[in-house]
């Protein structure tokens, strides 16, 4: 028989949650369109009308970017009334960071259950706004990143739910296919899944599965690619546009001397780490139930947890790497390590409660009165930020402005990096 | 803790408010103006007064004066900086001396019919001081929040610890309740931009912070600390509030500094 207190509840805890989650999404999406610089959300939305329209060439391609987010974004401009701005483009960004959420949701419930998933996401939603809405390199709006995360984390989900080794491949291989067509610092994901599947294929000596895997991937991600590159053919950009793209793509990397990251761009990820503390301190005090031979059950879900654990792992490792090869301090580059350190700080926050239902009722209630103080002005340090700028920015808006320069730049002729480019060819 | 002790504690706390009070008060043009210096000192004062009141826990048994007097330490070191939004403005420290006044005669007098009134007239400055600031001043709000989240991390755990007890040991206990209640609640206005004055939403929870300080020292070094993961929680939570002091600590550095460049002349 079901308990109507423990639903009511539980449905009071899902609608706040889904508030928090709007509450900050609003303010991020508020302070990253009003936010004053505005230079990586004109490129992309004009590149993305111009490549919608009649008379487009191969230099209104963004050069150092795949046309990805142009051809998911620029039919926008065929059915938005009015004139054409940036603006336009606000609902399908939110669309696809919604999404984006979602899936985040899935993965997380997926991994360590719906109560802990409810939370985490809040984490997930609260660490994504605050480095897009807060740079101070550019505006973090209409940015590669809003758009990525939603193929990378459904492409996560795939690879995490598929159990058959060909539709996994094909699957994942799709999605993380659309992902490298918005941005090819996705090849990070590519890589984990890849060397994650190699480790546990050979742990479990079934390394034909591994190789069915990779072999479905490529064709997937050939098959993702398969439009926008024929298309690029029949216009007769594809060479011009790979070969800028790989120029400028190394160009952007290096090995720059390690420094600490700046306490701003740790903020935001703070509640993870401080879920991550508690479970390790819980961690002490729980007993571990590794799985036996006698229970086949228990030792599929111990290895199913390892093996995520092991992917997570090394899909941070790996957007860490990628993170320290940037040549700009950008704190939107922070976005890609979110997913993987708050899914991780799942483990933690399991481990926490583990630890928690051990203990006696006053001590749980101290340890638990305290946890969640804490927690919630780490939230609220790491939120704060992003509700100023919101409520600051959102007057400086102006329509006809964003009109008038939206017209300007795409009558304006290509922009400075592609004449560097050809002036290093001469 | 007795009277001596008191007078004591809060002349000494007072002197390192002013002294911190100088930075928040120094302009690079005017130097220090010494109208918002002493405004600010007169606030912090009073903020040090009312936390070294705060005597006793729901549960009845008196606080220590270690905690006290940690808390009151605390307070000096932050309140000053808490006011960027208001730079220059010194409205905002006489409405904070005033509650604190208010406050001292509700006490002495058993509190309810007083204690009313000071709660109604904490809401109605809250509620002018956001219409007089409305559509200036609003970058520094989170600014303030920031610097005085310690404060309010330990006065919310002291908080929810007399809220979860339910033990409510004199008129006044019930009655800060509910004014450290209807304070959170302002919070939340706070971080969703709106400019009400930081100092004035955190005063009430100010009241708590003896009480957080006491239990994080028994849960981290004293009685409670038998417990692992208990004293873990502790152990971290303190680590935070460390990190969260950092910025407000090396900001009170710039008081010295200043004091020592005027004497010098």
């Amino acid at each position: 028989m079901s308990n109507p207190i423990g639903k009511e509840s539980a449905l009071g805890s899902t609608i706040a949650i889904c508030s928090l989650i709007l509450i900050v999404h609003c303010a991020g999406r508020v302070a990253a369109v009003c936010h004053p610089y505005k230079i990586d959300s004109f490129t992309y939305s004009v590149a993305a009308y111009k490549l919608w329209h009649a008379g487009a060439t191969a230099a209104d391609l963004v050069a150092d970017k795949p046309p990805g987010q142009a051809v998911l974004t620029g039919w926008c401009y065929w059915i938005a009334p009015g004139q054409p701005t940036r603006l336009t483009l606000v609902p399908i960004e939110s669309a696809f960071l919604i999404g984006a959420y979602a899936a985040f949701f899935l993965v997380a419930r997926r991994l360590h259950g719906p109560r802990s998933a409810g939370v985490l996401t809040f984490f997930f939603v609260l660490a994504q706004s605050v480095y897009n809405a807060l740079d101070f390199t550019t505006d973090g709006y209409n940015l590669n990143e809003n758009y990525l995360a939603l193929p990378m984390l459904t492409a996560v989900l795939a690879y995490l739910t598929i159990r058959h080794a060909t539709c996994r491949g094909l699957a994942v291989g799709v999605l993380v296919g659309v992902a490298l067509l918005i941005k090819q610092s996705a090849s990070g994901l590519v890589l984990a899944i890849l060397v994650s599947e190699l480790v546990i294929s050979l742990q479990r000596k079934q390394i034909a599965n591994c190789l069915v895997f990779s072999g479905m991937l490529a064709a997937g991600t050939v098959i993702a690619f398969a439009p926008v590159t024929l298309y690029l053919r029949s216009k007769g950009w594809l060479g011009l546009h790979v070969d800028t793209l790989f120029f400028q793509t190394a160009s952007h990397a290096l090995i720059p001397p390690w420094t600490l990251p700046r306490w701003y761009n740790i903020a935001p990820l703070m509640p993870a780490f401080w879920v991550v503390a508690l479970g390790i301190a819980h961690l002490r005090r729980t007993t571990i139930e590794l799985p036996s031979d006698d229970n086949v059950e228990t030792a599929e879900i111990g290895n199913v947890r390892r093996d995520v654990f092991i992917f997570l792992s090394l899909w941070l490792v790996i957007e860490l790497a990628i993170l320290a090869a940037m040549r700009k301090p950008a704190s939107h580059y922070y976005q890609q390590i979110v997913a993987p350190v708050v899914l991780l700080s799942g483990f933690g926050l399991a481990a926490f409660r583990n630890g928690l239902s051990r203990l006696d009722v006053a001590t749980r209630a101290t340890v638990w009165r305290w946890s969640c103080v804490t927690t919630v002005v780490l939230i609220m340090h790491a939120a704060m930020p992003l509700f100023s700028a919101a409520s600051s920015r959102i007057g400086t808006m102006d329509y006809d402005v964003e009109v008038r320069e939206f017209a300007a730049r795409v009558a304006a002729p290509m922009p400075p990096i592609r004449i560097e480019r050809d002036r290093g060819d001469e | 803790m007795t009277k001596s002790q008191l007078v004591t504690t809060a002349f000494v706390t007072g002197i390192l408010a002013a002294v911190g009070a100088l930075a928040s008060a120094y302009d690079v043009e005017r130097g220090v103006d010494v109208s918002v210096w002493a405004a600010r000192s007169c606030a912090a004062l009073g903020a040090i007064v009312f936390v070294l009141f705060s005597d006793e826990s729901p549960g009845g048994e008196s606080i220590g004066r270690r905690p006290r007097l940690l808390s009151a330490l605390l307070v000096a070191l932050l309140f000053p900086y808490g006011a960027e939004s208001v730079a220059h403005s010194i409205g905002s420290d006489m409405v904070i001396f005033a509650t604190v006044v208010a406050f001292a005669l509700a006490r002495r007098r058993g509190a309810p019919p007083l204690a009313g009134v000071v709660v109604v007239g904490w809401c109605a400055a809250g509620l002018f001081l956001l219409f007089c600031r409305a559509g200036g001043g609003l970058a520094g709000v989170h600014r303030d929040l920031t610097i005085l989240l310690p404060l309010l991390l330990l006065g919310a755990a002291g908080f929810a610890k007399a809220r979860s007890e339910k033990i409510e040991s004199n008129k006044s206990s019930s009655y800060m309740l509910s004014w450290t209640a209807i304070a959170l609640a302002c919070l939340c206005l706070l971080i969703m931009g709106l400019p009400l004055d930081v100092r004035l939403c955190v005063l009430p929870v100010l009241w708590w912070v003896p009480l957080g300080v006491a239990e994080l020292g028994a849960i981290t070094i004293g009685s409670q600390r038998k417990y692992p993961p208990l004293r873990a929680v502790g152990i971290l939570s303190t680590v935070v509030v460390g990190c969260l002091l950092y910025p407000s600590v090396l900001r009170w550095l710039d008081g010295p500094l200043i004091a020592v460049y005027f004497l010098a002349g």
